[in-house]
């Protein structure tokens, strides 16, 4: 269904995707995994056909680079963040089913199916964002997409949104739909994921099933809750002590040894920053 | 390029452009001062050499110069700066629709929207004076219709470039007032103080004059309302020189190149930045 071969995408002397090349079968889901500003996006935004690149992808047979709308015909896609349009959620599906050449009723329809029924003459700025995300993908689904690409789409949903999105996505992928998505949780991707590409710094450094992904296996990501204020500094105190950690609104995500949990929470609390909460967010 | 895809994103376009409180207070503005200019002009009727359209018409012509520019202006800086600080950008752009036909949309929306502000101000203007005192010069009228829609057809444009070099709306918006601000006054005067300074030649004069939309527009409206451009003094008899009989297409002409150049620059500089 999807063939990437040697894909690079450079940004002056940096490479964002570096002589990436894998394939996904039909009916296939592949978790594109790694850290941020590994390439996850750039890679999906090069499947997409919405920015230049080398190397050669297919997807159902078509160059997204030769024959974008074609390509994106055939691809649903969800962003991290759904974009507000100043639009109702009715006009929003009515708009991208005329985009699609899709029927909005299939639309309508699958609202209704994710409880969202009632939401139809709401604005899109209305909705929260586990609507939102739900608004995403059934507007991914018209047309009958038979890729699906998710770019962290649960990034900025709360457990239960997140929960009723991947059971949602797990269904779709019970159905046949082919799906590649970025994550930075792994319960997601053990929920949903076939095979897992790993990348770091654009580079694809393993493909392989989700139990054969030993790395990740071994880690957990913690969120750290902290005060506004002290976010910024922490985070650089983790990532000076060699913890991978990325900033989430108020929140650090520190990625870290199953065995070794407590220790970034000892680190910070000996260099006194105030933790208000944290969450084991993938237990494997 | 395929039609229904910007037909239904000319389409929101438009309703967008209708919720926007700024499209809003334009258009009200511009409806409600050309009737009140209109009535205005019946009201004083017999003073002086024109009346009815032909008065009304030129009043209509400096509220014009201010308001046109400053439509078109401001809502093309907003148009594509939001639209990618929003991130709505990007999700079109991942639909099957190619970037022409999101840019061609976003543009003949607004312009359909903006024509419709100014068509809907000079029709009730012409209701009113053709229901109080008669339709004379009804022509003039629908002259200077058109020409209003092209002046702020070219604004839209030069907004568009300003929104498609800008990274966020307010900066968009700041050049975009500074850009009417240099049209609308400092052009105006600078003009004269370079002609005074340098000692500029009428066919100089001209030709300087006519790098401005707003004095194109200002020209051409004279021309409408007085069959010459003597008016102008020595510059329109130098613009009569040159372009004899065809003005009025020449006018029409530069105007249109002010609304095709711009708008070919800005699709070139936004496509290739959507590319990376």
């Amino acid at each position: 269904m999807i063939e990437l071969r040697h894909v690079t995408r450079r940004y002056g002397a940096k490479r964002a995707v570096d002589d990436v090349s894998f394939s996904v079968a039909d009916g296939e889901s592949i978790a594109l995994w790694g850290s941020n500003g590994a390439g996850k996006t750039t890679l999906l935004r090069c499947l997409l056909g919405t920015t230049r690149y080398e190397g050669e992808i297919t997807v159902d047979g078509i160059a997204p680079n030769r024959d974008g709308r074609a390509a994106r015909q055939r691809i649903g896609y969800v962003p991290q963040t759904m974009p507000t349009f100043d639009l109702t959620v009715s006009e929003m599906v009515v708009l991208v089913a005329r985009l699609r050449d899709a029927d909005p009723r299939q639309g309508i329809a699958q609202l209704e199916r994710f409880g969202l029924g009632h939401t139809l003459k709401q604005t899109m700025a209305s909705l929260s964002g586990g609507m939102r995300q739900k608004l995403a993908l059934t507007l991914a689904l018209l047309g009958d997409a038979r890729v699906l690409l998710l770019d962290e789409p649960t990034a900025n949903l709360d457990a239960q949104s997140q929960a009723e999105l991947i059971t949602m996505l797990v269904e779709l992928k019970a159905h046949g739909r082919t799906i590649v998505f970025t994550s930075h949780r792994w319960s997601e991707v053990r929920a949903l994921a076939d095979r897992v590409v790993t990348l770091d710094q654009g580079r694809c450094v393993g493909i392989g099933s989700v139990a054969e992904t030993a790395r990740i296996a071994d880690e957990v990501q913690l969120r750290v809750d902290l005060l506004p204020e002290t976010v910024a500094p922490a985070v650089a105190l983790l990532r000076e002590h060699g913890y991978a950690t990325e900033r989430h609104g108020d929140s650090a995500l520190v990625t870290v040894d199953t065995r070794k949990k407590a220790e970034p929470l000892v680190l910070l609390a000996r260099s006194r920053y105030a933790v208000t909460d944290f969450t084991v967010e993938d237990e494997t | 390029m395929r039609l229904s895809t910007v037909a239904a994103l000319g389409q929101r376009e438009m309703a967008d452009a209708l919720r926007n409180r700024w499209f809003i207070a334009y258009a009200g503005a511009f409806v409600v001062l050309s009737v009140a200019l209109a009535l205005l002009v019946i009201n004083s009727a017999g003073y002086g050499g024109i009346s009815g359209f032909g008065r009304t018409s030129a009043g209509l012509v400096n509220l014009v110069l201010f308001l046109a520019p400053l439509m078109g202006l401001t809502l093309g800086a907003q148009a594509l700066a939001n639209e990618r600080e929003q991130g709505t950008l990007g999700y079109l752009m991942a639909q099957p629709v190619s970037f022409l036909e999101v840019f061609l949309a976003k543009f003949l929306g607004l312009a359909v929207a903006i024509a419709s502000a100014i068509v809907s101000g000079f029709a009730l203007s012409t209701l009113t004076i053709n229901a109080l005192s008669g339709g004379e010069g009804m022509d003039t009228f629908f002259g200077l219709t058109g020409l209003t829609v092209l002046l702020a057809l070219a604004a839209l444009s030069v907004g568009y470039l300003i929104s498609s070099v800008s990274r966020r709306t307010s900066t968009a918006l700041g050049i975009a007032i500074v850009v009417w601000l240099a049209l609308v006054l400092i052009g105006d005067l600078g003009l004269m103080g370079t002609a005074v300074i340098m000692k500029l030649s009428p066919g100089e004069l001209m030709g300087l004059t006519l790098l401005n939309p707003l004095e194109l527009y200002r020209i051409a409206s004279i021309f409408l309302l007085r069959d010459s451009l003597e008016l102008l003094g020595p510059s329109g008899l130098v613009a009569h020189d040159w372009f004899g009989g065809s003005i009025s297409l020449v006018l029409g002409a530069l105007l249109m190149a002010w609304i095709a150049v711009p708008l070919a620059v800005a699709y070139r500089t936004m496509a290739r930045q959507e590319q990376r």
